[in-house]
């Protein structure tokens, strides 16, 4: 299929195309879709967010973070304290309560970028993984307790859909996958910008881009910026959805989920952000499915996610180091070059 | 709570914490990977000795054997199958694959024993000792704590430094190539390393959950990694007497955070002490300054 | 008897060994020559396994050694004193030494060979328990050439041991060469850039260039080539 000229040449005009187009058939799904679907079609946006900064972060940058749960939980609390205090919000106050949600995950995630500028690989996510760890006890903290509601957590009174005729459920898989063509958008020009190729350049080769003039910390601290601020977007949105909120919300399993998600899909790939999306966000309800089938205890359809999120690690690392979109590649690759007509050279 | 039952009481706890810093270490010297899957292998261990002592009424001692015994094997296997053929390529590829580890762990311990909680009790009373009118707060339990986890760091100091073996393994870890010339097998000396971190993984495991009701659980044992992490990071990841300087520190620090600020948030703590560890001393207390040179 | 034929080894894609062919009669020492990415490393690493050749057979006393494993290599009598000493630097002097004996098992047979070494250096003996990184250059080549003969081999193979040595040291390293080759009839194999040093020990002399052998022989008869000596050895 040729594509007309003006979007071969522009990559943010693509992307565009590909985000509108994006949207209608989303649009169209969530027309069709049944209560429970749309829920799974919100949820799978939301961690379409998550997944797209961190893969962005370790795909692109190289820098490997667990500590995206710990982000989620800053969004989604900001969301939740400032619904609190503003009872009756409207929608388009709504959105502004969202943009600060990511801003302060943002300004967090510049704090802990700035502070492991300099660290790699293992120290790097053990401090990221201790993050995940360290932020959900805070509301544990007695003097943090009244504030941010304890054990309990808080509740997230968020508006519903305008106008009331809406069903919630489509409602809500509209705003998320708002959130996601959004992340998408912004993510996907990032990395064909200047600044994406900065975070591969120091990726691949930290002297040359420093000597190349580039500042490596500057760069670094950038890219955790952005997948804190996906993160916190994604947080949010789910705040929103799911009504309340609280310490175990986001234990350290949702960060290695996440990280799974993008490697399955593929490091640094956008398309591998929604395979990852979908891979995390269905394979709760399939597990549950299999296990019903198989009269198994829900011990075991309970636990199967994570058995099988460490397998696809696992194995991802072994044998397939570039995930499904790395694959998906390698065969539209084996494609072209097939059909394409060989060219007989001029004599 | 006067500050030498803090003191004493943090001594005790960071002594686990040390047990799982010297794993960690361990494994880093021989073969320059933090493996994050520790904490998940030494739940996988405790609650194999759980299901003996608890469920199955056996020995204390036996599930004990059995725990370190079961981390040998799972070590061994896991670098042998695992680890082996990411041991030399990018340095994320082996994060990549303990975390994957990790989950399946939590997923299959889960699966065998359900996410509730669990508990473990020692074999040894955990009354506090009295002296005269004052209570010190170490018991039975704690004495026993010191003594395993000394018995076996002397049990590493004498097989590193004294014995032949011990000697193969360090060359490997310091000159895989030379060693190789030498005629030193080194694949399996880093096995052998993986094994043995882990069986004192599995110590540090058994030890913990005795120190409170209710501690087992498939996700229980992630703090635990990164209190061991963080000990073995203010010792320097190249130090097993910086692991075990690091998990008394960092006992001690918790208990005074602990008593004088509150009990909930030692997971923030740590994660802050980490940080500023690493911001300010990277390679911990006891790095060795000298490059290795030929 | 050392024995090479045809032996091809390559990086990616430059021959560092291009069909190299040459036997290494049993004691006496053979002095391996040529300018530097000659392929002299290449053959010494080739011959103990840490590379493999592409093709071409390497045998020692009639075993193969392109399929044997680097760590049977020692089991075979070769010892192998790498380019730099190899010296491990966070290990003592003796601990080094013991390294060397470890693959035969024999605690009292290794007592007996340290004995020997710290009789041959005495400057080891001084340094027993000391980390190796505190030994001077001199010193260290010393200690991984005792380290080699712990293994009791029949065969040594050195790489450039002269490097960064001191005139004088470099001497006093080529004379106990020669002692020992003379005494026990070990059969050495000296790669060397300093070749004049090596033609003043040596029985037997090779000479590389680009991966190729371009002369051997009698060691005399070679340093008295002139035309030789200027082509491919610099002096």
């Amino acid at each position: 299929m040729k594509l007309p000229a003006v979007l071969t040449r522009s990559t943010a005009l693509r992307n565009l195309a590909i985000t509108v187009v994006a949207g209608l058939v989303l649009f169209g799904l969530t027309e069709v879709f049944s209560e429970y679907r749309n829920t799974q079609l919100a949820n799978a946006g939301i961690n379409f967010c998550a997944i797209a900064g961190l893969t962005v972060l370790t795909g692109l940058s190289g820098q490997i973070s667990l500590g995206n749960g710990a982000f989620m939980f800053i969004g989604a609390y900001t969301v939740a304290l400032l619904l609190k205090h503003h009872p009756s919000t409207s929608n388009p106050e709504l959105v502004l309560i969202v943009v600060a949600a990511v801003v302060v995950a943002a300004i967090v995630g510049g704090f802990v970028g700035t502070a492991a500028a300099r660290l790699r690989g293992p120290y790097l996510a053990g401090v990221t993984l201790a993050l995940a760890l360290g932020v959900p006890v805070l509301p544990d903290y007695q003097h943090l307790e009244g504030p941010l509601g304890g054990h309990a957590g808080l509740i997230v009174n968020a508006p519903g859909p305008p106008g009331g005729t809406l069903d919630l459920e489509r409602w809500q898989a509209w705003i998320c996958c708002l959130a996601a063509l959004v992340t998408f958008f912004v993510l996907a020009n990032l990395r064909s910008s200047r600044v994406g190729r900065s975070f591969t350049a120091v990726r691949d080769d930290e002297i040359a881009a420093s000597l190349a003039g580039m500042s490596v910390p500057r760069i670094q601290i950038l890219a955790f910026v952005v997948s804190a601020g996906s993160a916190g977007l994604a947080g949010a949105m789910l705040a929103i959805i799911d009504g309340q909120i609280g310490p175990q919300s986001f234990p350290l399993q949702i960060s290695l989920f996440l990280l799974a998600g993008a490697v399955f899909g593929g490091l640094g790939s956008m398309a591998g952000a929604a395979y990852g999306a979908v891979l995390i966000t269905f394979l709760g309800g399939w597990s549950t499915d299999l296990s019903n089938a198989l009269s198994l205890p829900s011990k075991v359809d309970l636990n199967l996610p994570p058995a099988f999120y460490g397998l696809v690690l696992i194995v991802s690392m072994l044998l397939f180091p570039f995930g499904l979109q790395g694959l998906v590649r390698r065969g539209w690759h084996r494609v072209r070059t097939r059909t394409r007509p060989v060219e007989v050279a001029a004599r | 709570m006067s500050f030498i039952n803090l003191v004493i009481y943090g001594i005790a706890n960071g002594l686990i914490y040390a047990a799982v810093a010297l794993a960690l270490v361990l494994i880093w010297r021989s073969t320059r990977i933090v493996n994050f899957a520790q904490g998940g292998m030494l739940m996988f261990t405790t609650f194999i000795a759980w299901e003996l002592v608890v469920k199955h009424h056996q020995s204390y001692w036996l599930g004990l054997v059995v725990a370190m015994a079961a981390g040998l094997v799972l070590g061994g296997f896991v670098e042998r199958v695992l680890v082996r053929p990411v041991e030399n390529g990018p340095p994320l590829n082996p994060v990549i694959v303990t975390l994957g580890l990790l989950l399946m762990l939590e997923g299959f311990a889960g699966m065998i024993w359900g996410n509730g909680l669990s508990s473990f009790p020692p074999e040894f009373s955990v009354n506090y000792y009295h002296v005269g009118h004052q209570v010190i707060l170490f018991s039975p339990y704690f004495l026993f704590i010191v003594i395993a986890v000394a018995a076996v760091g002397l049990a590493l100091y004498l097989l590193f430094q004294r014995s032949p073996l011990g000697l193969r393994m360090r060359a490997s870890a310091f000159s895989p190539e030379v060693a190789r010339l030498l005629g030193v097998r080194v694949g399996r000396m880093l096995t052998l390393g993986w094994a043995l971190a882990a069986a004192v993984g599995a110590l540090a495991g058994v030890l913990i959950a005795g120190t409170q009701p209710n501690y087992i659980n498939p996700n229980g044992f992630d703090s635990l990694l990164i209190f061991g992490f963080t000990a073995a990071v203010i010792g320097g990841l190249d130090s097993a007497v910086g692991a075990v300087v690091g998990g008394v520190l960092l006992g001690v620090a918790l208990e005074i955070l602990d008593v004088h600020v509150s009990n909930d948030i030692d997971s923030f703590f740590v994660f802050a002490l980490l940080l500023i560890v690493l911001m300010i001393r990277p390679n911990g207390l006891f790095a060795r300054t000298a490059v290795r040179r030929v | 008897m050392l024995a090479l034929d045809e032996v091809v080894t390559t990086y990616g894609a430059v021959r560092a060994l291009d069909g190299v062919s040459l036997q290494v009669p049993d004691g006496g020492i053979t002095a391996v020559l040529g300018a530097n990415g000659a392929g002299k490393t290449t053959l010494l690493r080739s011959i103990n396994g840490l590379v493999r050749p592409a093709s071409g057979s390497i045998t020692y006393r009639d075993r193969d050694l392109v399929s044997a494993k680097v760590e049977e290599v020692v089991t075979f009598g070769i010892a192998h004193v790498p380019e730099g000493r190899g010296v491990i630097t966070e290990l003592t002097v003796e601990e080094n030494l013991r390294l060397g004996a470890l693959w035969r098992g024999d605690r009292a047979d290794a007592n007996a060979g340290l004995g020997e070494i710290y009789a041959m250096f005495p400057p080891l003996d001084e340094r027993r328990g000391k980390p190796a990184d505190t030994l001077s250059g001199g010193e260290r080549q010393m200690l991984a050439i005792g380290r080699a003969l712990m293994s009791r081999p029949t065969l040594l193979l050195l790489d450039e041991p002269s490097l960064g040595l001191a005139p004088r040291v470099t001497a006093q390293i080529m004379a106990t060469l020669k002692r020992l080759s003379d005494e026990q009839g070990l059969t050495v194999v000296l790669v060397e850039q300093n070749a004049r040093s090596a033609l003043s020990v040596a029985a037997t002399a090779v000479v590389l260039n680009l991966g190729r052998v371009v002369a051997a022989g009698d060691a005399a008869e070679l340093a008295a080539d002139t035309k030789l000596r200027h082509a491919y050895l610099g002096f």
